[in-house]
C-alpha cells in the first residue's frame, strides 16, 4: 500500500478517542472545556448523534454528576475536563469514586508533550496528584496507544471492585495521526478479578450458618455493585435470618423487609448494633469493616465468628480477622451458597427462635423515634415525609453529615441503585450534582437531591446545568443554619462550644433558584410541608425546596468515638 | 521489626511509583530498594525493606497486591532473606 493511502486511513487522537467512547457505549459525558482538549471539542460535534456532552459548571460537578449516573445505571461514567485546574479541580470527585467503588474514566487534557516538565502554562502532574485516589491511570505516550488504553480503561473501572480510572492525554497527541489499532485481546498482566469463590469454603460457610445460634447478615455496597439483591433476598428468606446494612448497601436490602433491622453503626439502629454485638456468626457480604460501622474494634461483636465474603482480597483480614474468607463476586459466592443450601434440607425458622425473641425485644426496646412539634419542621418528619410522597420509587441523593443519617434511618428503600450518598470520603457538595448525573440517565424517574444547607453552597452552581438541559430533578435543601453534624459533636463532646458553625448568613434559596430559572418553595410549618412537597414534586422544572427544619436537633442514636457498638446514646 | 518484601510488576514507567506512593502515604519509611528486570522483559522486581508492625505490613503487602499491574508481592521469610543476595549483603552492610 502506498504511504499516502496509509496515512490517509490514519486518524486523529481526538478522532480515535471520540471512536473509542462509541465503542463502549458511551451515551453521555460530564465535562468542561480548555485549551489541553480543544482538539477534542473540536472533534466531539461529530458525534453529536450517539453522545451527549452535558456542560457542568466546575469540574468537580461533571465529575460528580458522572459518579451519579454511574451509581444510578451500573454503567462507567465519564467525565472530561482540561489539564491544570481542570485536572485538580477532578480530584474530590475521584477521591469520592475510589472511596465508594464508583466505575469512572476521567480524562483529562495535558500540555503538549515538548511542554511537560517545563511548568508550562496550565501544566500539573495530574498522574502524580491521583496515584492515591485512582484505581489507576495513565499518562498517554502517543495517539496510537489511545484506543487500547480506553478499553482497558472501561475493563479496569468496571471490573472486580470497580473504581475510577484517570487518562491524561497530551494536546499534541489528539492532533497526532495514527491508526490505532487495537489488540485481538487485552493483556493485563496481574489483573484477574475474582467471581466465584472456592467451593470447600462455600460448603464450611454453608454450614456454620447452619449451626449457628445467633447468625446476622451484615451487607453492603458490594451486593449492589454486583447486582445481588435477588441474591440475597433468597438467601436471607430460606436461612431465616436477620440482616443489617451498611449506608452503601440501604438499598440493596427492602427496608420493610420483616427480616431487616436497617443500618447499622455510628447511628445505626439499636437492635442492629445490639445484634451484631451479640451475634455468635457474622455473614459480612461486600462489606470493609469500616471505622463508622464497626466503632471500637476491641468491643465489636466479641463473641462471633466471621465469614467475610469481597471480591477485594485485601479488604479481608484488614480491621477484623475472618474466620472463613470467600474472595469472590458477591452475588456469584451468594449463588454458591444457595446452591449448596439447595442440595441440604431445608432449615426451619424455629432454631433462630430464641434470637429472633432478643431481637424483636431490642426493637421494640428503641425503636427509631424522635419529638413531634406542632410547628417546627423536625428534620426526621422530612424525612418520613419525602419517603411517604415518593414510596421509594424516586432515586435519592445525599451529602454528607446530619440529613444523610437521618434519610437512612427514616427513607423506606425499595429498589437497589436508588440511593446514591457520599460514603467513604463524606464529601459536602456530592447530593446535587450526582442526582443531577442520574437524572439525566433516567429523565422519567423522579430525582431527588437531599443535601444540607452547607453542602448545597458548595455546589449549587450546577443549578445552571440542571436548567440548561431542563434535568428537572427535585432539590431538598434541609435547612438549620448549621453545619448541623460538627454542630452536634461540639455540642455533645466539646461542650456547647461552637465554633464556626453557624451558616445563618445564606441566600434566600427560594430567590436563588428562581434566578437560575429553576422554582422555588419555602416551607417553614410541619402543616404545610406534604403540601409543599407534593406541588414540587408534580412541578415540570427544577425545583429548590427551602425546607427550615429546627435548628439543634440532634441524631441519634450515636455512638460516641473510640465507644463499642453496644454503648449508644440513645438521646 | 524489619520486613523484606518482593513485589513483582509490570516494566512499565509510572509502576513503581504507585507502589512507591502506596507505602509512603502510610507513613512507612523505605530503608533499602534495589529494581530490576525479571527474567521475563514485560516485568520488573522490586526488593524493599521496611520497618513496622507485622499486622500493618501484611495489610501494605495485600493493598500493593491489588495494584492493577503488580503480579506477586509478598512478605519473605527467614530463609529467603539469607539466601538473597540483596537483602544478606544490605545486612552484612549495616
Amino acid at each position: 500500500m502506498p504511504a499516502s493511502i496509509e496515512i490517509e486511513q490514519q486518524k486523529s487522537g481526538a478522532r480515535l478517542f471520540c471512536e473509542s467512547l462509541v465503542n463502549e457505549g458511551v451515551d453521555t459525558i460530564f465535562g468542561y472545556p480548555g485549551g489541553a482538549v480543544l482538539h477534542i471539542y473540536d472533534e466531539l460535534v461529530n458525534f453529536k448523534d450517539s453522545m451527549t456532552h452535558i456542560l457542568a459548571r466546575h469540574e468537580q460537578g461533571a465529575v460528580h454528576m458522572a459518579e451519579g449516573y454511574a451509581k444510578a445505571t451500573g454503567r462507567v461514567g465519564v467525565a472530561l475536563v482540561t489539564s491544570g485546574p481542570g485536572a485538580t479541580n477532578t480530584v474530590t470527585g475521584l477521591a469520592n469514586a475510589y472511596m465508594d467503588s464508583t466505575p469512572l474514566v476521567v480524562v483529562s487534557g495535558q500540555v503538549p508533550t515538548h511542554l511537560i516538565g517545563t511548568d508550562g502554562f496550565q501544566e500539573i502532574d495530574i498522574v502524580g496528584i491521583t496515584r492515591s485516589c485512582t484505581k489507576y491511570n495513565y499518562l498517554v505516550q502517543s495517539a496510537e496507544e489511545i484506543p487500547e488504553i480506553m478499553r482497558e480503561a472501561f475493563y479496569i473501572a468496571a471490573s472486580g471492585r470497580p473504581g475510577p480510572v484517570l487518562i491524561d492525554i497530551p494536546k499534541d497527541l489528539t492532533a497526532q495521526k495514527a491508526a490505532g489499532n487495537l489488540p485481538e485481546k487485552l493483556n493485563i498482566p496481574g489483573y484477574e478479578p475474582h467471581s466465584y469463590s472456592r467451593e470447600d469454603l462455600v460448603e464450611n460457610a454453608v454450614e456454620k450458618i447452619l449451626a449457628a445460634r445467633s447468625p446476622i447478615f451484615y451487607v453492603g455496597g458490594g451486593i449492589i455493585h454486583s447486582g445481588g439483591t435477588a441474591e440475597l433476598v433468597e438467601l436471607v428468606e430460606r436461612l431465616s435470618v436477620p440482616v443489617t446494612i451498611t449506608l452503601m448497601g440501604l438499598s440493596c436490602f427492602p427496608s420493610a423487609h420483616p427480616n431487616s433491622l436497617g443500618m447499622l453503626g455510628m447511628h445505626g439502629t439499636y437492635a442492629a448494633n445490639m445484634a451484631i454485638s451479640e451475634a455468635d456468626l457474622i455473614v459480612a457480604i461486600g462489606v470493609r469493616f469500616d471505622d463508622r460501622v464497626t466503632g471500637n474494634l476491641k468491643k465489636f461483636a466479641p463473641n462471633a465468628e466471621i465469614i467475610h465474603v469481597d471480591i477485594d482480597e485485601s479488604s479481608i483480614d484488614k480491621n477484623v480477622k475472618t474466620h472463613i474468607s470467600l474472595i469472590g463476586n458477591a452475588k456469584d459466592v451468594m449463588r454458591q451458597m444457595l446452591d449448596s443450601l439447595s442440595k441440604r434440607s431445608a432449615p426451619a425458622r424455629e432454631r433462630l427462635g430464641a434470637w429472633w425473641e432478643t431481637i424483636d425485644a431490642w426493637k421494640r426496646y428503641a425503636p427509631l423515634s424522635y419529638e413531634p412539634h406542632p410547628d417546627i419542621i423536625r428534620p426526621q418528619f422530612l424525612c418520613e415525609e419525602i419517603s411517604r410522597l415518593t414510596d421509594g420509587e424516586a432515586i435519592i441523593s445525599t451529602d454528607v453529615g446530619q440529613h444523610q443519617m437521618w434519610l437512612a434511618q427514616y427513607y423506606r428503600f425499595k429498589h437497589p441503585r436508588y440511593f446514591l450518598t457520599s460514603g467513604g470520603l463524606g464529601t459536602m457538595g456530592y447530593g446535587f450534582p450526582a442526582a443531577l448525573g442520574a437524572k439525566i440517565a433516567y429523565p422519567h424517574r423522579q430525582v431527588i437531591a437531599f443535601v444540607g444547607d452547607g453542602g448545597f453552597q458548595m455546589t449549587m452552581q450546577e443549578l445552571a446545568t440542571a436548567v440548561q438541559y431542563r434535568a428537572n430533578l427535585k432539590v431538598i435543601v434541609m435547612n438549620n443554619g448549621f453545619l448541623g453534624m460538627v454542630r452536634q459533636w461540639q455540642e455533645v463532646f466539646y461542650n456547647n462550644n461552637y465554633s464556626e458553625v453557624d451558616m445563618q448568613i445564606q441566600p434566600d434559596f427560594v430567590k436563588l433558584a428562581e434566578s437560575f430559572g429553576a422554582v422555588g418553595l419555602r416551607a417553614d410549618h410541619p402543616a404545610k410541608l406534604g403540601q409543599v412537597l407534593e406541588e414540587g414534586f408534580a412541578t415540570d422544572n427544577v425545583v429548590v425546596f427551602d425546607i427550615v427544619v429546627s435548628q439543634e436537633e440532634n441524631v441519634y442514636p450515636m455512638v460516641p468515638p473510640g465507644a463499642g457498638l453496644k454503648e449508644m446514646i440513645l438521646r | 521489626m524489619t520486613h523484606h518484601i518482593t513485589v513483582e510488576m509490570v516494566n512499565r514507567f509510572g509502576e513503581l511509583a504507585r507502589i512507591v506512593n502506596l507505602i509512603s502515604g502510610r507513613g512507612f519509611n523505605i530503608e533499602k530498594l534495589l529494581i530490576d528486570a525479571s527474567d521475563r522483559p514485560d516485568i520488573s522486581v522490586a526488593k524493599l525493606s521496611l520497618a513496622g508492625d507485622k499486622s500493618k505490613v501484611e495489610v501494605l503487602v495485600k493493598q500493593i497486591k491489588r495494584q492493577v499491574r503488580v503480579t506477586e508481592a509478598r512478605i519473605l521469610n527467614e530463609s529467603e532473606v539469607e539466601s538473597d543476595n540483596f537483602f544478606s549483603a544490605a545486612r552484612l552492610n549495616k
